[in-house]
């Protein structure tokens, strides 16, 4: 994914030209692994060397170098239509790439060169050179420090053209045995993609370990069995011992009882969540009122007539009996009106004797009329 | 008739007893003839159990419990309609809501209309579906009224019907106004959101939960102190409830003081006022010790009131340990105070869990391993909610389990105890939720084999759980470390459904693994993965245009170099002589508008593309890659070979490759 730019345009760039790849792929791994460690790996290598650079001129110079260095190592992350190549750029490309050609050679000459550039004495320039290419290469700075010291001692004495090539051997070697290769980036040729190394290794290994237990995880229980901090017994503690056992008496009921309630309320709503078939969205419903409550009574919620008997309902005729007369038409009336009354479900009990109540002060209200009428139809029919 | 009549009057204890008689000697008749066939006389005794007080919802509960959830299907709440099930979290919650904002316009219509909706059909009429009752100025009014709005929990009403009575100068029990100023406190004299809007709720949380940061929203001299004003003498209650009102709406300084004040005027306040002042302690002071002095006393307070400690006081203590800076303080304390509230017999919640997992587990803490005897100590349990915070429980262990442990056992054994019993009820909101199985998944896809994980995959996906782009991420990533490439046509659908194609960098992950993991036996694949690359093709391609004609939105992908390099390769692979013209047509897209895409395509593209084209015998159009290939100072020897050694070319053709790369046999010497 990181693609390795050729334009390199300061010297110090070209001369380190080929070894651009391997740095780019280590700071491609690095930022991947950044989100865990917030980068602080890489600027600590930045630092230790800094520290560890000779006297204050040379110091100078080699910081200006790393940064040199550090900048190039983040500069490839922002791809930039510029940085792109452009059809009109080939030929300016090969003649530069030629240019640079003869001063790229051999990494270890050019870092060689530069240190020379900064460093006056054979030690100094040593340690500039093997800074160099630690930052280059990635190698753990301790590994060079060490190493660069005792070779230091050693060396003081001898001339300087034989134990020069093979301190430069040495450190050359030690360098690439420290290089971590990046698991991550993919090999440039087609022959060796990444997922040709899984299937073959899958293949190789032919499943002998747990098929669950993929290669991350060997080196995370590392490091879980390194910090291991053991199990937390949760009520082993030590009390506080403010409240005593004998002050426990059942808890009070709470002082403020709308809060209460209303804090209940919330609650079950914190719990409560869209239903997730019908008979949630029943039971929903139920709790809203919305519905007829389990189990269902078809005299559900008439709190009213709860207490009042059916018969109380049907049987009328015992509220006509106080004032009706036994037989004649208003007692025939007042029988329909019962009949007529007991049938009717969507009046209460107490409507209906108010009902009947109300004829009997009507007819008693008419009562001269009435009798005058019941004797002229008598002496009607006695005439006739 | 008289007979049934005397039955009804029966109190309902003897119509039992006799209805239990009768079914003692039937089922006695009935068995005896069998015991009397083998000889031996006992007498059984059938024990009736007696009846179960059941609440109305308890037979849907139990019948809603046998439905499990189906993971191939949607949300209940969608409909089942292939045009209508959401495939993306955006348009989950857009398709929610707008049912939702259906039953707010009913209900709008319902008020706004109120003469519509005046016939009652129901015998007797359900208050529920009639219109609200409006209180204007001239109400006839009483306390009655009043008292029913405060117990169904209508704040504007009661507050307004408050008004008015004072203002007809009607006096006011005092029990009346203490429950007043309760209500008014606990809502902070604003309306609540409807209990109906439950679809509001759960995608609402997680802002609210941010509104809360925000600080005090206490609501000074408002409506609450005045009522707390009118009170005389003050009672311990309208104490507690003000102290409660001022901690639950972080006006902190105020209710610590009337709690000082409540202590100096030796009132008895309650337990669970002191745990609304303990919630605040850590808003405060500002250093741990400070904290857990201030903490000390007031419980030191409440031992000398003699008040009992309860749950709600465990919790707030553990979440005002929470908030210790100093991890190794913070442990110690709450250990202590879990072993005091033990021998109090105060059993703990979720909620205490969740609190302890925050404390143990932090981020720049050492790694500790409490969730896993937490997880000894509760698996298999049912949970009910108990306290507000017990439904942060389970988004912050499987946190914990991904991110501080990375421990999939553990996970596993999270998840079992969700789905135990009841206990998805407390998974919270729909934000909750998806942390909980963002987590779930991303631990998963880290250390499960792919087929493992693809199972739990299907289950999960999409009904239940989408993944957000950065988890889509993940699970490339470890489909690319176990390369494979089988997942990936299926993937690339999800992503598609999931509107995941505008991501440049799940893009460029899907086309690297499928480059990367040629597989040229299995032809069958690489013809799926051709398709996908195709299928990618279009849709950027369709992006770009749409953008450059509008050139409204910023939020698409434009080609790469390396991206079309890559989908090139796919199709050259993949290919069949359909597909070589496709190629083809990807080429030339790559040619025509090399100045403006960044970037071109790897050498080894182009020379699996030459190759193809000598495959089908297409010398004009590997001259053109070649010629490509100079301008853009690639690689060209490499590709001038192949042309030269696939073709015999003709002379314009040879002249041409002249043109480019320079004498052949240089070339070739080289």
């Amino acid at each position: 994914m990181l693609k390795v730019s050729t334009q390199l345009v300061t010297t110090v760039r070209s001369q380190l030209l080929r070894i651009a790849p391997i740095q780019n792929a280590r700071v491609g791994y690095l930022s991947s692994q950044a989100k865990d460690d917030d980068g602080s790996s890489s600027s600590d290598d930045e630092k230790s060397i800094q520290k560890k650079s000779g006297p204050q001129p040379v110091e100078t110079a080699a910081q200006r170098l790393n940064r040199l260095l550090g900048s190039m190592a983040t500069d490839q992350y922002q791809i930039s239509p510029s940085d792109f190549p452009h059809p009109g750029d080939a030929s300016r490309h090969r003649r530069e790439a030629l240019k640079q050609e003869a001063a790229s050679k051999d990494v270890l000459t050019a870092a060689k060169n530069i240190a020379s550039m900064l460093g006056t004495s054979e030690s100094e320039k040593r340690q500039t050179e093997s800074e160099l290419l630690s930052k280059l290469l990635g190698k753990s700075t301790a590994e060079t420090e060490t190493n660069k010291q005792s070779k230091g001692t050693e060396d003081a004495g001898h001339t300087e053209s034989i134990p020069n090539t093979t301190d430069k051997e040495l450190n050359l070697s030690e360098l690439i045995v420290g290089m971590k290769i990046d698991r991550r980036q993919q090999p440039p040729g087609p022959e060796q993609t990444r997922g040709d190394y899984v299937r073959r290794t899958l293949a190789s290994r032919s499943r002998p370990m747990h098929s669950d237990r993929p290669a991350r995880l060997p080196q995370q229980r590392k490091r879980e069995a390194e910090s291991f901090t053991g199990s937390v017994n949760l009520h082993g503690g030590e009390p506080l011992g403010i409240f005593k056992k004998a002050a426990t008496k059942s808890s009070a009921p709470d002082l403020l009882q709308t809060w209460e309630h209303l804090s209940q309320h919330e609650l079950s709503l914190h719990a409560s969540h869209p239903p997730a078939n019908h008979f949630e969205q029943l039971a929903q419903w139920t709790e809203q009122g919305k519905v007829w409550r389990f189990p269902i009574d078809n005299e559900q919620d008439m709190i009213e007539e709860s207490i009042v008997d059916f018969s109380e309902h049907i049987f009328l005729d015992q509220h006509l009996e106080p004032w009706c007369p036994s037989r004649g038409p208003i007692r025939h009336f007042m029988e329909l009106v019962c009949v007529g009354l007991s049938k009717n479900p969507h009046v209460s009990a107490q409507e209906k004797k108010e009902h009947i109540l109300w004829f009997r002060d009507y007819f008693e209200a008419k009562k001269d009329l009435l009798r005058d009428l019941i004797e002229v139809k008598n002496t009607k029919s006695l005439s006739v | 008739m008289y007979q049934i009549r005397t039955l009804r009057l029966l109190p309902k204890n003897s119509m039992g007893q006799s209805w239990k008689l009768a079914t003692v000697d039937y089922t006695t008749a009935a068995t005896r003839p069998a015991s009397s066939g083998t000889g031996t006389e006992q007498t059984e005794t059938i024990v009736i159990p007696k009846r179960i007080q059941r609440s109305p919802t308890d037979l849907l509960q139990s019948l809603a419990s046998t439905v499990g959830r189906d993971a191939t299907a949607p949300h209940f709440k969608y409909s089942d309609d292939p045009f209508l099930i959401p495939m993306s979290n955006v348009a989950k919650r857009t398709y929610a809501m707008s049912k939702e904002a259906g039953r707010k316009a009913a209900k709008w219509i319902k008020e706004e209309h109120r003469e519509l909706f005046l016939h009652q059909e129901a015998q007797p009429a359900i208050e529920k579906f009639a219109p609200r009752l409006i209180f204007s100025e001239d109400s006839e009014v009483d306390e009655v009224v009043l008292k029913k709005l405060i117990e169904q929990g209508q704040l504007s009403d009661a507050v307004f019907v408050y008004k008015l009575l004072e203002e007809k100068g009607v006096q006011i029990s005092k029990e009346l106004k203490q429950s007043l100023l309760e209500m008014v406190c606990f809502f902070n004299n604003q309306e609540p959101l409807s209990e109906e809007y439950i679809e509001e709720r759960w995608f609402l949380q997680n802002n609210r939960r941010r509104e809360r940061g925000v600080g005090k929203t206490w609501k000074d001299g408002d409506l609450a102190e005045n009522l707390y004003a009118s009170i005389e003498p003050k009672t311990p209650q309208a104490y507690a409830t003000l102290i409660r009102g001022m901690a639950k709406y972080l006006q902190c300084e105020r209710a610590y003081a009337l709690l000082q004040e409540a202590g100096e005027k030796e009132i008895i306040l309650d337990t669970n006022t002191f745990n609304a002042v303990i919630q605040i302690v850590s808003l405060l002071k500002d250093t741990a010790e400070q904290r857990w002095q201030l903490t000390q006393d007031l419980l030191q307070q409440m031992a000398k009131q003699q008040l009992i400690p309860n749950l709600g006081t465990l919790n707030a203590l553990l979440e005002c340990i929470s908030t210790f800076g100093n991890f190794k303080l913070a442990r110690q304390t709450s250990l202590q105070v879990l072993a005091e509230f033990k021998e109090l017999n105060v059993s703990l919640s979720l909620g205490s869990y969740y609190y302890l997992l925050i404390i143990f587990c932090r981020e720049r803490g050492p790694v500790s391993h409490i969730i896993v005897d937490i997880l000894n100590e509760i698996s298999g349990k049912e949970f009910s909610i108990q306290h507000p915070k017990d439904t942060y429980f389970f988004a912050t262990a499987m946190d914990v389990c991904r991110n501080h442990l990375h421990d999939k056992v553990l996970a596993k054994k999270v998840n079992d105890l969700l789905h135990t019993g009841k206990n998805y009820d407390l998974i919270g909101d729909s934000f909750k939720e998806s942390v909980y199985y963002r987590h779930y998944l991303a631990l998963l896809c880290q250390t499960e084999t792919v087929d493992d994980f693809m199972v739990t995959y299907d289950l999960i996906v999409p009904n239940i759980y989408i993944p957000e782009p950065g988890i889509m991420e993940e699970i490339l990533r470890s489909l690319e470390i176990n390369g494979s490439v089988e997942q990936i046509p299926r993937i690339w659908s999800d992503m598609v459904i999931f509107d995941h194609t505008h991501r440049e960098s799940l893009l460029l992950y899907v086309l690297r693994i499928m480059v990367d993991n040629h597989r040229p036996d299995n032809e069958q694949l690489s013809a799926q993965c051709c398709q996908v690359a195709l299928d990618m093709y279009q849709k950027i391609e369709e992006q770009t245009s749409a953008a450059g004609k509008r050139n409204l939105r910023k939020n698409f992908v434009s080609f790469t170099g390396q991206m079309l390099g890559d989908i090139l390769t796919l199709i050259v692979r993949g290919g069949d002589v359909n597909h070589f013209e496709q190629a083809n047509e990807v080429f030339n897209y790559i040619d025509k508008n090399q100045h403006s895409i960044p970037g071109t395509p790897s050498d080894v593209a182009l020379q699996e593309y030459v190759r193809s084209c000598v495959h089908h015998k297409a010398p004009t159009q590997s001259l053109l890659v070649l010629q490509y290939a100079v301008e853009n100072n690639m690689e060209s020897s490499k590709l001038a070979q192949i042309i030269h050694q696939g073709f015999t070319l003709n002379e314009i053709h040879l002249a041409k490759l002249k043109s480019l790369v320079g004498d052949m046999d240089s070339l070739l010497l080289k």
